[in-house]
């Protein structure tokens, strides 16, 4: 790699490694003191994850700032909860039944895990897949869905508790039409984020 | 190796690198560079112990070998070859290559064509020819890449475990790692070609008419390059040409004479 221009920042622009929780991957961004940024993984699994991870950038000599510990969430915002999971829940659903399936290949290609995580991962693959029930993967894994305010009420907790202030949402999920992203998009934007900054 | 095998295990450090070499027999040597992959095992090799030193090591990050992620290129193991060959006191010898160990067999010959006597290259990997495509191994689940190596399935059983083995799975993992470091950005070498024609000591080409990862038409090619190649194509064999066709040994045998 040869970037040109320069970046203007010293040492570096900000840094994160997207990380699915391998241990090989947590040790390479705190040897560096880069930020870490989790893939959709449930509640329990992320603070393990932060909590790895400042351990080990502390080992290093590196201080984790909140915002480099990034929230990943998804959220439906609507007039009431009830018509936010009407309109929610069938494509959640899909993600979870149809769009976070692949084959082995796709999960993993050669060299993503050392053949320590492939076996772990191997051995506790499938665990997310059938009897898609909206309360139980909505409280295992961060997924608000709601008015604005519950929107932000949970995603304030979650902030708190994963001592972060870096949130990164996914607005549209799976096969969700335009004018529900839409919709979503606008009143995260008008409604959602003003509530998150006024605390 | 089975526990009948002739073969002798030595485990030495080239480099560094741990690295399990096989050998049998006696005379000159005969060295075996094996493909991207090892579940088939050698067995096939010690027919040529009778008249050879025949010697099967395992790449690095391949088999009973140890790994070395810094190997990104062929060439690192060309070095890795010069290496384990004054260990070993190899001045010349015969060359063999099957599939990715057919490309590294052919580099080695072309820089160090002095040295290599007899090259037999059994669907080697390498060219680039794009009417008839190498099968994207990396892009193929495994389970349909391995019955696609042989026509005789049957034959290949036994070197497979009976149900999904998390081992088996993990050990063709880490050598597909092994080969993604060395190809996946930069599946040929279209440099590679304009040194072939260094390759002019007696060259063996065998390739099976059905084979399913890297297709027959690819012999013509190879020839092109290396004009004084003998190209041996075998009916009805796919890729692991000697497990289908064991016979292809006696030819091969005979070339090597």
């Amino acid at each position: 790699m040869n970037p040109w221009p320069r970046p203007y920042q010293k040492p570096h622009p900000p840094c994160y490694i997207v990380g699915a929780g391998s241990p090989e991957t947590i040790e390479f961004a705190a040897e560096l003191g880069f930020g870490y940024s989790s893939v959709f993984v449930p509640q329990q699994v992320a603070l393990q994850l932060n909590q790895k991870l400042r351990e080990r950038a502390a080992h290093y000599g590196h201080t984790l700032r909140p915002d480099q510990l990034p929230l990943l969430n998804f959220v439906y915002v609507a007039e009431s909860d009830e018509q936010a999971e009407r309109e929610y829940i069938i494509h959640l659903q899909h993600f979870f039944e149809d769009f976070a399936r692949s084959s082995p290949q796709w999960l993993a290609p050669p060299g993503y895990l050392s053949t320590e995580q492939l076996k772990i991962r191997a051995a506790g693959a499938d665990k997310m897949h059938g009897g898609f029930d909206f309360k139980a993967i909505s409280s295992a894994f961060f997924i608000a869905v709601g008015t604005p305010e519950k929107v932000a009420n949970q995603i304030g907790e979650w902030t708190a508790r994963m001592s972060t202030n870096h949130i990164n949402s996914v607005i549209h999920v799976a096969d969700m039409p335009h004018w529900k992203a839409v919709k979503n998009m606008t009143l995260f934007a008008e409604e959602v984020i003003p509530r998150l900054r006024r605390g | 190796m089975s526990a009948m095998s002739k073969f002798t295990r030595e485990e030495l450090i080239v480099d560094g690198v741990k690295t399990v070499v096989h050998s049998a027999g006696t005379g000159e040597p005969l060295v075996l560079f094996h493909g991207a992959g090892t579940l088939d095992g050698f067995d096939f090799a010690e027919t040529w112990a009778r008249r050879f030193r025949v010697i099967v090591p395992y790449h690095p990050g391949f088999g009973e070998s140890g790994d070395d992620p810094s190997f990104t290129d062929i060439h690192d193991y060309v070095m890795h070859y010069l290496e384990l060959f004054d260990i070993l006191k190899i001045d010349t010898l015969r060359l063999m290559g099957l599939s990715m160990g057919g490309y590294l067999a052919a580099r080695f010959a072309s820089e160090h064509g002095h040295r290599v006597e007899k090259l037999v290259l059994i669907a080697p990997y390498g060219l680039d020819v794009p009417e008839y495509p190498a099968l994207d191994i990396i892009a193929t689940p495994g389970e349909q890449v391995v019955p696609m190596l042989v026509s005789n399935f049957d034959a290949l059983k036994p070197r497979l475990p009976e149900k999904p083995d998390i081992d088996f799975i993990a050990a063709r993992y880490r050598e597909a790692t092994t080969f993604a470091r060395l190809f996946w950005e930069h599946p040929i070498d279209p440099k590679f070609p304009r040194y072939l024609h260094r390759v002019k000591m007696p060259a063996l080409i065998v390739w099976g008419d059905e084979d399913k990862i890297i297709p027959v038409e690819h012999a013509q090619a190879w020839r092109k390059w290396i004009p004084n190649a003998e190209v041996m194509i075998v009916k009805g064999a796919r890729h692991i040409v000697h497990r289908d066709k064991p016979e292809v040994a006696d030819a091969i045998r005979k070339f090597l004479a």
